[in-house]
Order: structure tokens, then sequence, then C-alpha cells
């Protein structure tokens, strides 16, 4: 669907949104007491700034957001529904429609109330306590995602760094794979990858659902720690993780809080390949098999039959 | 993983759901809808996914309880779960966190952050 289906896409959802507006509205003028009435007007006014974003609709989503503060106010008993605020949030319903409208027919006009209303909404937010700027389009910025702004260091230079890394067992709970995370790192320059299996107990105290294992990774290129740190945004306090310059690093340092002491890695050590996330065994084994290549479905499992194979 | 990964979005604005399947589409991935949170747990119950993207603020079940339905449930409890608000508080994200999401999206977002923050966590390249 090209953007402009999109666009007509959300104009009539929004033709939906505002006729649930409109008979939210109504239900709370007949009757403010019924927390699903404020629940269903909140979330419709919620979609529209939600999907109005997504368009650079500023207009949309700074009155949006005005508007579901104060919804917010009211529905958590902060705001009460008296004159002024039912006298409020219906107008605001009005100029909403107003302000659809303005950006479906691309008039650039605004309307002739929204200034007004915004003053009469920041008005009401400050009587229920609540803040305005917490999350309006000033704060619709992508730095919050994961691709912040590198820092950039304009050197083209070789860096070397010590990457140590310990998942906790609540980094698998919460859906992540260490395997992901390394393909992520060898994207950024050559990596060499050390497992210590030593943490892995006996089978018969072996837990599935626990983490057991570490990784002792050597970085070099073109790449600075803020690249590396950003490949870790998402599990940061989900492990145990140290990040230092190559001459810096000493053996076992790795933050670690929990479980038995870092040990010199013992697992094979592995080659990751600049870009080709391609992960081979560099271990001689005594009995002369050939190199392991795993692709970075590479698990747990398969690491540690590599191991005891 | 290296081909078409299938991705589940639960999110109550058709608008969005459309911009979410049309991104992953063309970047190659499979995407259901889902338009709430019970359907889209019912939904997570019927299919085989690599990732499930969910909205916080909907109807009848919002995107903790999805998040909490999946990670208890019995089946594929470890997916990567990828929540997608229009929020950036770190409360919200905090709150995302200790529910069990792998991470997050603001939205608006733009579609390179989106495809990236799902291969990211699905592997898929």
């Amino acid at each position: 669907m090209s953007v402009d289906g999109l666009r007509e896409t959300f104009f009539a959802e929004c033709e939906d949104l505002l006729d649930a507006l409109a008979e939210g509205l109504s239900a709370l003028e007949a009757d403010a007491s019924d927390d699903e009435t404020v629940n269903a007007i909140f979330r419709a006014v919620h979609s529209i700034k939600g999907a109005a974003g997504a368009f650079g609709l500023s207009d949309l989503v700074d009155f949006t957001h005005r508007f579901e503060t104060v919804l917010d106010l009211v529905r958590s008993g902060k705001l009460a529904v008296d004159e002024e605020v039912l006298h409020a949030v219906t107008r605001s319903g009005d100029c909403l429609a107003n302000l659809i409208e303005a950006a479906h027919s691309e008039s650039g006009d605004t309307p002739e109330a929204m200034a007004f209303l915004m003053n009469s909404l920041s008005d009401l937010i400050a009587v229920g306590g609540g803040d305005e700027d917490d999350g309006g389009s000033a704060d619709f910025s992508f730095t919050a995602v994961t691709l912040e702004p590198l820092d950039l260091e304009p050197i083209e230079t070789q860096n070397t760094f010590e990457i140590r890394f310990k998942p906790y067992r609540a980094l698998f709970d919460n859906g992540h794979d260490p395997v992901h995370l390394i393909a992520a790192l060898s994207d950024l320059g050559s990596l060499d990858v050390s497992c210590d299996v030593s943490g892995v107990p006996e089978i018969n105290e072996f837990d599935p659902d626990e983490s057991y294992l570490s990784w002792a990774m050597s970085l070099s290129g073109d790449v600075a720690e803020g690249e590396i740190r950003k490949v870790f945004a998402f599990v940061e306090g989900l492990c145990a993780l140290s990040i230092a310059p190559a001459t810096e690093v000493a053996a076992g340092n790795l933050e670690q809080t929990d479980t038995d002491e870092p040990s010199q890695p013992t697992g094979q050590s592995i080659a990751v390949g600049n870009r080709e996330p391609k992960v081979e065994s560099k271990a001689t084994d005594a009995n002369n098999e050939k190199p392991k290549v795993m692709s970075h479905s590479l698990s747990t499992r398969s690491l540690i039959s590599a191991r005891s194979s | 993983m290296t081909m078409s990964a299938h991705i589940l979005a639960i999110d109550d604005s058709r608008t969005i759901r459309e911009l979410v399947t049309q991104t992953l589409n063309e970047a190659g991935f499979k995407v259901t809808t889902a338009d709430d949170g019970v359907s889209g747990v019912d939904a997570f119950g019927e299919g085989n996914y690599d990732a499930v993207i969910t909205d916080i603020n909907m109807p009848n079940m919002n995107g903790f309880g999805v998040i909490e339905a999946i990670r208890h449930g019995g089946k594929n409890k470890r997916v990567p779960i990828l929540v997608m608000t229009t929020e950036s508080s770190t409360v919200l994200k905090e709150r995302a966190r200790n529910a069990g999401a792998t991470g997050w999206i603001v939205k608006p977002f733009d579609d390179v952050s989106l495809v990236d923050v799902l291969r990211r966590v699905t592997g898929v390249r």
C-alpha cells in the first residue's frame, strides 16, 4: 500500500474515532461518573495522537497530547468533571474534528479556537497537577529507541575493545538471545569470541532455564565504544557487562555480582568475520574434527555440545 | 533463522497496523495483526511467531497484559516482545522491562529503526 493509501486509512480511522469521541462526550455530559466513558474518550484521542505522529501532523499531535493529558487526569481522579472541564473537553472534541479536517484537506488552516483551547487545557493540567511536557511532540524523538546519535570519532582508527558478557537468567526470560547480540557485534568489526562453559554444572544439576555461559570477546575495527553500548541497550541490567579498550583490560575484571568467580575462558575460541556472522571453531581438538561452522541460530545447547564433543 | 520471520503486531489503531504491516512486508517479514490484547493473545496461541510487537494502550487487554499472558503461557514464552508506545518515559520502559518486554519502539517510528530493532531481536538479517 502506498503512503497515500495509508493516509486515507488514517483519515477513515479518524472518522470512526471521532464518532466514538462524540458518543463518549455526550455520555459524559449525561453521567460524568462512569469510568469507562472517560476511558473510551481517552483511547479515541490517544489513538489519533499515535497515528498522527506517523504522518508528521504536529498540530494534531500537540493538541491531542494536551487533550489526552487532561483526560488522563480525569481518569485518575486528579481532576473532577465540573462545568469548566466539561466545557473544555467538549469544545476540544470539536476543535479536534476541525484539525483533522484541515489536515485531510491539507488546507494549512489552524482552527480559530485552537490557541484558546490549548491554553484552557494547559490551565486544567496545572489544576490537576499534571505535566504537559511529558510525552508531547517535542518528546517524539527516535533517540529513545536504539538509534542514538553515535559518539562519532572523526579519525579513522583501528580500535580494539575487550568485552566481557555474562547474561543473567532474566535476559533469556525477556526474550533476548546472546547469539543475536554477538552477531550484532560482529557487524561492527572483526570479532574474536570465546565462550566460558566452566559454569555449566553436571547434567543432574543442570537447569535448562538457568544461565551458565559467559563470553569474552575482542572486537577490532573502526569502532567507537558508543556503538558497542548501543548493541547492549536493551539488555542493560540483564547481564554483567564490561567494555574496555584492549590496553586497559585486565584479566577477570567482569563486574560480576552473582555466582562464581570469572575464570579464564575454557571454551572454544571462535572467530567471527566482519559482516558475516559465521562462527567457526579454532579449537585444535585431538581428534582433529573439522571446524564447526555455526550460524547465528547457534544456541546455548549447541555450544555446550560442541564443548563436550 | 535467515529467511522470512513471522511477526505478530497488536495495535488497536488500524492505521498503525497497516503502517507496521507495510513497513515489515517491504523488509521481508511476514505479518499477522490483531486489534486488541485479547485477540492478540489468542492469535499468539494459534500461530508460530518469531517476534511480537504490541501497543500498550488498548481496549480489553493492554500491552502489559499481553506480555504477561505470553511470558506465563506454556508456548514459546521467550519470544522477543517489542512494546510500541507514544510514551518515551523511563518509568514506562522500566515497567515494560519488568513485565518481560524485550525492547521498545517509540511511536512514531521510522521504518529503519523498526526494522533494525526487529532484526536485532530476531536475529534475521
